[in-house]
């Protein structure tokens, strides 16, 4: 039979425990209505289901979840918390699953990592979010260099894209003091 | 409750660059209806929909860092839902435990104000109601079928269940400025916000479904709460093509046409043939 591979955490404990500890989420209360998923706007883009997620959850499948295109694929909207009749915060699960996946090193050339990275990136760079640079920044490291082009030409001309980030009036004038807090 | 008379301010990185527009729109707005909203001196980014997944710690100073920015005896008003969203949470958690209120002195180095309230625009929507502030001199938008969308602006978090929402809040905007909201499903389908960039072609066909969804609703425009929405909206957009507004745009009818000429030219999809033959907006304007 082949081995299965279980996270040493997730074995000392259980997985519900360990899930719990880090979301304050309690899968075990899941009854699988369902209803996380038909509520979902992207279910139908998902490898596996939300409720299927929390199922496998149950029945200890962490590598198979924490591989999962699921996780990324979840934008934590809320929509699935706030129809859960369980009050299950299914976000906070994905967002647990999120961070743990990148712990444990599941993510590799991971589109949706990747454009937070550079995200976080511009955060701590400017203080502030500078759209224009993150999307170039995440062009170039995708290599794919033109399938936006039209719309990002569009969007600059519209003054929708601005080049310095947002609150500086001159290049000079570019790191708020956030940085003393972080 | 008492009149709300003047805001602390948090525009947000979205309405400092591509929404810039809709940031002077509302400003004059609140201006025009006696609420001063001071911006936050040199507020810094909500930590978006990314900060969160990749350094915890780092979300929570920069949430910390807006909220001990904000002076005492007044809300702070976040018109974008996703800093708002993110802002109210923290600050109710810190609200509801003194450990973590130790933590953001600590991190601060300024004393938590569990008054402090984190308001949204429409927050604000029954006390202008009630002062006639939608009311303009004609109905503005007699005749226009209006698709309203919330996006996720509807779902909460535990933490916020127990605050009131916004069901039904824009549907009454639009009613009042003479327009007519139409049934459809997508109203609070999840626009994808970061997938749009990071995973177009899941976007592309969500937006499809969204804006085929308006057309079958027979809307002559979509309406949104959040300036995010309203991007990817447009800029995914591939068959099925419906203008879509942001609410402040609304906001600009409300105040009469010399606040229009901005905002119409700034849109992907061109709202104007479809204002112009609906009477909305007459040729020259455009």
């Amino acid at each position: 039979m082949e081995k299965i591979e279980i996270k040493k955490d997730f074995l000392l404990k259980s997985v519900s425990e360990t899930v719990k500890e880090k979301s304050g989420v309690n899968i075990n209360s899941c009854w699988n209505c369902k209803t996380c998923t038909s509520g979902c706007s992207f279910s139908e883009e998902m490898d596996y289901h939300p409720h299927q997620i929390l199922r496998m959850l149950q029945l200890g499948m962490v590598k198979e979840v924490l591989e999962s295109e699921t996780i990324w694929i979840c934008v934590a909207c809320s929509s699935c918390t706030m129809g859960c009749p369980q009050n299950i915060d299914m976000a906070a699960v994905m967002e647990t699953l999120r961070l743990e996946a990148v712990e444990e090193k599941k993510v590799k050339d991971n589109d949706v990592h990747d454009f937070h990275k550079i995200v976080v990136e511009s955060v701590e760079k400017y203080g502030k979010t500078h759209k224009l640079e993150v999307m170039m920044k995440y062009k170039i490291k995708k290599k794919d260099f033109f399938s936006d082009i039209n719309i990002g030409l569009k969007m600059f001309q519209k003054r929708k894209l601005k080049i310095l980030p947002p609150g500086s009036k001159k290049p000079g004038d570019l790191l708020t003091s956030v940085k003393g807090v972080l | 409750m008492d009149r709300i008379s003047k805001v602390s301010y948090f525009p947000g990185c979205s309405l400092k660059s591509s929404g810039a527009d809709s940031n002077y729109a509302l400003l004059s707005f609140l201006e025009k209806s006696g609420i001063e909203a001071k911006e936050l001196k040199d507020w810094n980014c909500c930590g978006s929909s990314s900060v969160k997944g990749i350094d915890p710690e780092l979300s929570d100073k920069l949430l910390g860092r807006n909220l001990s920015l904000a002076p005492e005896k007044m809300p702070m008003l976040s018109p974008c839902p996703g800093c708002h969203m993110k802002l109210r949470c923290k600050q109710k958690e810190y609200a509801q435990s003194p450990v973590k209120q130790k933590k953001f002195e600590k991190d601060q180095g300024k004393k938590f104000n569990p008054d402090l309230d984190v308001i949204n625009f429409f927050d604000l929507v029954p006390q202008l109601e009630k002062e006639g502030a939608f009311k303009s001199q004609q109905k503005s938008l007699k005749g226009l079928k209006v698709a309203v969308y919330y996006g996720c602006m509807l779902s909460r978090p535990p933490i916020l269940k127990n605050d009131s929402n916004y069901y039904g809040v824009m549907e009454r905007i639009v009613k009042s400025l003479g327009g007519e909201p139409v049934p459809w499903s997508h109203s609070s389908r999840c626009c994808g916000t970061y997938l749009s960039a990071a995973k177009p072609e899941i976007v592309k066909r969500s937006v499809e479904t969204i804006m085929s969804g308006a057309l079958k609703g027979k809307a002559d425009c979509i309406v949104t709460a959040c300036s995010m929405c309203q991007l990817n909206l447009e800029m995914r957009a591939e068959k099925s093509k419906v203008p879509v507004l942001f609410f402040s745009d609304l906001i600009s009818m409300a105040m009469g046409t010399s606040q229009r000429k901005n905002w119409l030219k700034r849109h992907l999809i061109d709202p104007s043939p479809g204002l112009i033959k609906k009477g909305i907006i007459c040729k020259k304007a455009s």
